[in-house]
């Protein structure tokens, strides 16, 4: 091999380092934010009718799915059901979900995907404060360095999901009383 | 076809599975599903920029070195603080000297490299080079260095052939309050050093700081039956600042002593023929320089001594340097700027018997204008064009014309063109040096000067391409082609009556050259960056007339084809750090060097916010190797050596 041609491969290496760099960098954020949706199946309610499924499904458009922790997911048991987690494109894959989630990187899809299971008891849920973060019943968003999550709880309310007291003391509630009380009614 | 395929193959056999890796590893390995959702409130997450190094608009291939890096790095002079660039070359040539050179040609003196401090040249006209033995800026007050490889002579002028340095120094303003440096080493390199700054105020708008510094170096390289040598140097200097409505003035100054023994080779007519001699050097010198900056207006001049004091010859030099440029935004998309500069360089030479120069004193006046239109045709798009043209008594009228064109691929991408022309006018040794080495009365070896020789000319063609995929991973790669015209060449003749074999300067000498330099910097995460590099270079020789023979062998293998440089910066913990740089360098044909490699690492505790200790250790391998033979062609081989330090600010 000449020299030029080890150069070529030492240039294509390097190249190579985008994708590992592209997945340490996020690690520990990715980690805690799979971790939360884990701990979600805990401490959400699903309406009776969605509880039938065989799994918990997450479902995420194809981006999401290259958040390797995400995928870690898979498999993992909670309330003695497995995990799966899977991607949706279409709106009767996303209808027949446990939870859906959105990012602003997707954002013309996800919309479609929101507006899609806007009457289906899926919890929506968008993994940044981008535009869609409006849209869904929970979101993360970061503060002081810590990841947090925060609700529309007339939402979760109105679609008849309820969410444990223990999570709500740490979530952020973005409704007025008044969305909240018309929800429960 | 094979080839290629396979290092299509190879490529893909090594990225992929690294994406995959980190896939599944992460994956895999998640240690929060296990916390309580409490818990994970509280874990701190990142979103700091962890910016490795910012997309430069520049279409040239440059690097900028920071304090940090220079801190870093626990190097004690400038040449050994420019092995961490990329593309360019340091070669220990003994305790005092290297042979520094981006894109080959290496020599002792760093012929074909502009060096600039603070924008006063620091090249000599004496070799065309540069003395880096009295270049010993104090570091902790450098701000960032500047490289750029490749020709600049439309923006800098003549001898920018090969690459540009500028070293910067921080303004008074930010160096306020007192730093008191002391370190001793193991007597193999470094003997002891100290460094007293302090910088106040004067009045609400003046700054200003003084400072004096000083070191003893040994030369520990193993030669056999050699006395070890040493080097020492003082200096004293001053800088203020003047910020006054919307005007930046700047005065600055420095005075200096040294002495430096250097080991080298002496022939003799009687057997064994050669000795081993050591010569003393007496070092002095100093500068005065003032700068005055206003909007798109700047002036500056300088005023600039150096004696050298040699048993060979003794160096008078004063250089006088005045330079103007104005920069404004003509038309929308026009950024112009225009300039003109004086300097003149006046000598006088103390001959010996073995060294001489006709005539003893000289003075050269040097005169230059320059004009640079930055001209915006796309948002996206940016050409600039650029003309240098000065006058010199050694070849009359020069130009250096360039074109470049940066084009914003997109938010994160860059990719450059340039096409550029710079000259290097012959050396006052050159021109004038008689040096003899052998006087008998039935023989005689010895250089001779020549007057007709012209100046040596260089046309590049560069590519260069710039990728920030994230804010914390950069990757430069950059590729040229050099076309180098009446270099200079080594011209034998004998004279049967007074058995004289001289040895002349020509302009016989033409070369190509050509390589790739590489570039990556990652911050892995907010303790630890991690950096490589690579360069890559060939060149091709031939004679365009004259006798010599050598030249062309020793063009072709002088500077190593490759050489990798591995670079990690760590933080241990809150106060500890740990920096280490690994260099590989493949062997000179021509200076008979193995390829070598050399570890060098610095460990440094913070042991409160105005106290740190470190320890820094070079070639940690261990391994004896030289770098660059000297001008006698003998060859010094170092090893491990360190040395300790403390810092306070007060």
């Amino acid at each position: 091999m000449t020299s030029f041609e080890k150069a070529l491969v030492l240039f294509l290496l390097m190249l190579g380092i985008v994708p590992l760099a592209d997945a340490l960098e996020n690690e520990t954020h990715e980690q805690i934010q799979a971790a939360m949706v884990f701990h979600l199946f805990n401490f959400v309610q699903w309406p009776e009718k969605q509880t039938a499924h065989e799994t918990h499904r997450i479902c995420m458009l194809p981006n999401l799915l290259a958040q390797a922790s995400f995928v870690g997911l898979e498999g993992v048991v909670v309330k003695s059901k497995p995990i799966h987690v899977q991607t949706c494109e279409t709106a009767a894959c996303a209808q027949d979900c446990d939870i859906l989630l959105v990012s602003q990187e997707e954002e013309r899809m996800g919309k479609i995907l929101l507006d899609a299971v806007a009457q289906n008891p899926v919890l929506t849920l968008s993994i940044d404060a981008g535009p869609l973060a409006a849209e869904t019943m929970i979101s993360f968003y970061n503060e002081n360095g810590r990841l947090r999550m925060s609700t529309h709880l007339s939402k979760v309310l109105k679609r008849g999901f309820s969410i444990s007291a223990r999570m709500l003391r740490l979530m952020r509630i973005v409704d007025t009383e008044a969305a909240i009380h018309g929800a429960q009614l | 076809m094979q080839k290629a395929l396979l290092i299509y193959i190879s490529a893909i056999l090594i990225w992929f599975p690294q994406a995959v890796f980190a896939s599944t590893y992460i994956a895999s390995n998640n240690p929060y599903l296990n916390m309580s959702i409490e818990d994970l409130m509280q874990v701190p997450v990142s979103v700091a920029s962890k910016k490795a190094q910012a997309l430069s608009d520049t279409a040239a291939a440059v690097f900028v070195l920071t304090s940090e890096d220079i801190r870093k790095s626990g190097a004690t002079s400038l040449p050994e603080v420019l092995r961490l660039v990329p593309g360019v070359e340091v070669a220990r040539i003994d305790g005092h000297s290297w042979a520094v050179s981006a894109r080959g040609f290496m020599s002792g003196f760093s012929g074909g490299l502009l060096v600039m401090v603070d924008g006063r040249s620091v090249f000599t006209p004496m070799f065309a080079g540069v003395y880096w033995d009295v270049q010993n800026v104090m570091l902790e007050d450098v701000d960032k260095i500047e490289v750029v490889r490749g020709s600049g002579g439309a923006v800098w002028g003549a001898n920018a052939v090969n690459g540009v340095i500028n070293i910067i120094t921080k303004s008074s303003a930010d160096t306020q309050g007192g730093l008191l440096v002391a370190g001793a080493g193991d007597n193999k390199v470094e003997k002891g050093f100290s460094a007293l700054r302090y910088g106040f105020k004067i009045g609400e708008n003046v700054s200003a700081r003084v400072f004096a510094k000083g070191f003893s170096r040994n030369d520990e390289n193993v030669r056999a039956t050699a006395p070890t040598t040493d080097w020492q140097d003082q200096r004293v200097g001053f800088r203020a600042d003047w910020e006054l409505n919307g005007s930046n003035f700047m005065l600055d100054s420095v005075a200096y002593q040294g002495h430096e023994s250097t080991v080298s080779t002496l022939i003799i007519p009687a057997a064994p023929f050669s000795e081993l001699v050591t010569y003393q050097s007496e070092l002095s010198g100093g500068h005065l320089l003032a700068s005055w900056q206003r909007e798109g207006l700047s002036v500056q001049t300088y005023f600039d001594r150096t004696t050298r004091k040699r048993q060979t010859f003794t160096e008078y030099r004063h250089t006088t340097d005045f330079e103007i440029k104005y920069r404004t935004q003509l038309l929308a998309s026009h950024d112009f700027q225009l300039g003109l500069g004086y300097r003149k360089t006046s000598d006088k030479i103390i001959n010996t018997p073995t060294v001489s120069f006709a005539p003893s004193s000289r003075t050269d006046p040097f005169y230059s204008a320059f004009i640079q239109d930055e001209v915006s045709l796309a948002a996206s798009l940016v050409l600039t064009l650029g003309l240098k043209v000065e006058h010199n008594n050694y070849s009359g009228y020069e130009s250096a014309p360039s074109i470049r064109m940066l084009w914003k691929a997109t938010d994160r991408q860059r990719l450059w063109a340039s096409v550029s022309r710079a000259y290097q006018p012959p050396s006052r040794a050159d021109y004038s040096m008689s040096h003899l080495f052998v006087s008998e009365p039935t023989f005689k070896l010895g250089i001779v000067p020549n007057q007709n020789l012209k100046s040596s000319k260089i046309t590049s063609y560069e590519l260069g391409y710039r990728f920030q995929p994230k804010e914390s991973l950069s990757l430069e790669l950059a590729a040229y082609q050099n076309e180098y015209h009446d270099l200079t060449s080594n011209e034998t003749s004998f004279d049967p009556v007074s058995s004289f074999l001289s040895i002349q300067s020509g302009n016989f000498l033409s070369a190509k050259s050509k390589g790739v330099e590489m570039n990556v910097s990652w911050q892995v995460m907010d303790a630890w960056r991690l950096k490589a590099n690579y360069s890559w270079a060939k060149t091709k020789a031939k004679t365009t007339g004259g006798n010599d023979t050598k030249s062309v062998f020793v063009t072709e293998k002088n500077v190593p084809n490759h050489r990798w440089a591995l670079i990690s910066e760590a933080r241990l913990s809150s106060n500890v750090t740990l920096d280490t740089q690994y260099y590989v360098v493949a062997k000179s044909t021509a200076r008979k060097i193995d390829a070598y490699e050399r570890l060098d690492t610095r460990i440094a505790w913070q042991q409160s916010k105005k106290i740190e200790f470190s320890l820094a250790v070079q070639n940690v391998l261990g391994k004896k190797h030289a770098e660059f033979p000297d001008f006698s062609g003998d060859i010094a081989v170092y090893g491990r050596s360190y040395y300790a330090k403390a810092t306070w600010e007060f």
